[in-house]
């Protein structure tokens, strides 16, 4: 009589955990992906050193705010930019980024201009041409390419008079730009990024110039992640402009927030500067991206 | 979504801009009335200034190594105003018109200033020193005047402090009168009136 009864409880259990295990499988319910972990890869990334990933979108809102001394002046702004970026495919990716900057030139006669608006907006697009196609990719190689444009009004005085070139927050012209861009990651908690873009101007006061940047982040838990690295900038010489090198150290730190927020907190450290009578200073970085 | 799309909007096509001066030093003079005898009579007078130049003061470093020093040392004064617009551009003073005149601006590099340099002088086409239409009262002789083309520098103790803070400063120089006596019409009477006035300055 036992033996019987146990025989048909099991058999019940049995039905009822096939019966379950089938529903969970068939039911629909709200699986949400973590874009951030793009697809199993736990890295914290910046705006652009991401793995691809397609129908990825991404917003920032990044601050930045740095200084310049020449013999006679000191050139400082505090800039705050949108940026967004799409990723239509596992290859391809558009990006742009509107800032809005606040600039001052303070003579060595402590004579000041002011200027606050738009910048020069810049859109870009990233062609991932070589990627490791492991579930998890390893490293990603991209192309970039984009035009700055000339979007920043003329900043005049309250009398209409406008202020001096080097208060002016744009260009006034069109500035192609063009880069490669590196990101391997090593394992979970080790990645490494490296960028170079290049500035050529096709109108307006810009100059020739590049940026060579190079980074090494160790992510010790999965929230935070810190990366050192440097950076270097060159400028061509333009008229009475001067043309040369800087070098800064690049220190940063990414937090990851709850709902796919990532903070940035970093800054530019001048080390030296070759550039004839000017001196780049101190630079602090902050960013807040959002994927959707 | 709207309202922040349309502040955001709002935020983006805003621009402005402004300017604030440089640090300044107004000059002034304040003319004292002509001194004349009571026989004589003038239209007018004037003192050309060709240059009022101000001189930072030493730091409290050097002048305290200039002190304990053993070493005998030729100390050049402190740093002068280095920029173009440092000294003031030349201005014609009217003596015949007493009270305060406005000489013009010196534009500086800020700091303190402890000394200013006025030199009295010449132009091309102007004396440093002219007083006109000179005539004895009960004569009824043509008018004269007097001039010099000399040159005269007076080095003036100041205090002034050009920061963030102090912005705008002002240089008040004081004139002693211009005596004229009855011996006006000698050969060096215009000479000697142009030291007299530069002995005679004064900042208050």
């Amino acid at each position: 009589m036992s033996s019987r009864r146990t025989s048909s409880a099991i058999s019940l259990d049995a039905r009822a955990l096939v019966l379950g295990a089938a529903l969970a499988i068939t039911l629909p319910v709200s699986a949400w992906a973590c874009s951030a972990c793009a697809c199993g890869n736990p890295t914290l990334t910046s705006m652009g050193t991401e793995p691809p990933l397609a129908g990825r979108v991404r917003l920032a809102t990044s601050m930045r705010a740095w200084s310049e001394s020449e013999t006679t002046q000191q050139l400082r702004e505090l800039r705050f930019d949108l940026l967004a970026s799409w990723s239509f495919s596992q290859r391809w990716s558009v990006f742009a980024a509107v800032p809005l900057q606040l600039r001052e030139v303070t003579t060595n006669t402590l004579a000041k201009e002011r200027g606050f608006g738009l910048g020069d907006t810049e859109v870009q697009a990233r062609w991932v041409f070589l990627l490791d196609e492991r579930m998890r990719p390893r490293w990603v190689l991209g192309l970039q390419a984009g035009l700055r444009l000339p979007t920043a009004p003329t900043i005049n005085d309250s009398r209409g008079v406008a202020l001096s070139t080097d208060a002016q927050l744009g260009s006034q012209g069109f500035v192609g730009l063009a880069g490669v861009g590196y990101s391997g990651f090593f394992s979970e908690k080790i990645s490494a990024h490296a960028a170079l873009q290049g500035e050529a101007p096709m109108s307006g006061r810009a100059q020739f110039g590049g940026r060579l940047y190079l980074a090494a982040q160790w992510q010790p838990w999965a929230w935070l992640g810190l990366r050192a690295g440097a950076e270097t900038r060159a400028q061509a010489q333009r008229e009475e402009l001067p043309g040369g090198f800087s070098f800064f150290a690049a220190p940063d730190a990414l937090v990851r927030l709850p709902a796919d927020i990532t903070l940035l907190v970093g800054g530019r450290i001048p080390l030296f500067d070759t550039r004839a009578g000017m001196r780049a200073g101190p630079m602090v970085v902050a960013s807040v991206v959002v994927d959707l | 979504m709207r309202p922040l799309l349309g502040l955001a909007l709002l935020v983006l096509g805003s621009s402005c801009g402004e300017r604030i001066a440089g640090v300044t030093v107004d000059v002034v003079a304040h003319v004292s009335p002509l001194s004349a005898n009571e026989s004589l009579a003038v239209d007018q007078a004037h003192l050309r200034v060709s240059s009022l130049t101000l001189t930072a003061c030493e730091g409290l470093g050097a002048t305290l190594w200039r002190a304990i020093s053993p070493v005998s040392q030729a100390w050049a004064h402190g740093g002068e105003t280095q920029d173009a617009e440092g000294s003031l551009e030349p201005v014609v003073i009217s003596l015949s018109e007493p009270g305060a005149q406005y000489l013009g601006s010196v534009l500086p590099l800020p700091g303190r200033y402890c000394e200013a340099e006025l030199v009295l002088g010449p132009s091309s086409s102007r004396p440093s020193l002219r007083v006109a239409g000179l005539r004895t009262v009960a004569d009824s002789a043509a008018p004269f005047e007097v001039s010099t083309q000399a040159q005269r520098s007076v080095r003036l103790p100041i205090a002034v402090t050009l920061d963030e803070e102090h912005r705008v400063a002002q240089l008040d120089l004081k004139l002693g009168s211009l005596s004229l006596g009855s011996n006006v019409d000698a050969p060096d009477a215009a000479v000697t009136m142009l030291d007299q006035l530069a002995r005679s300055v004064r900042v208050p």
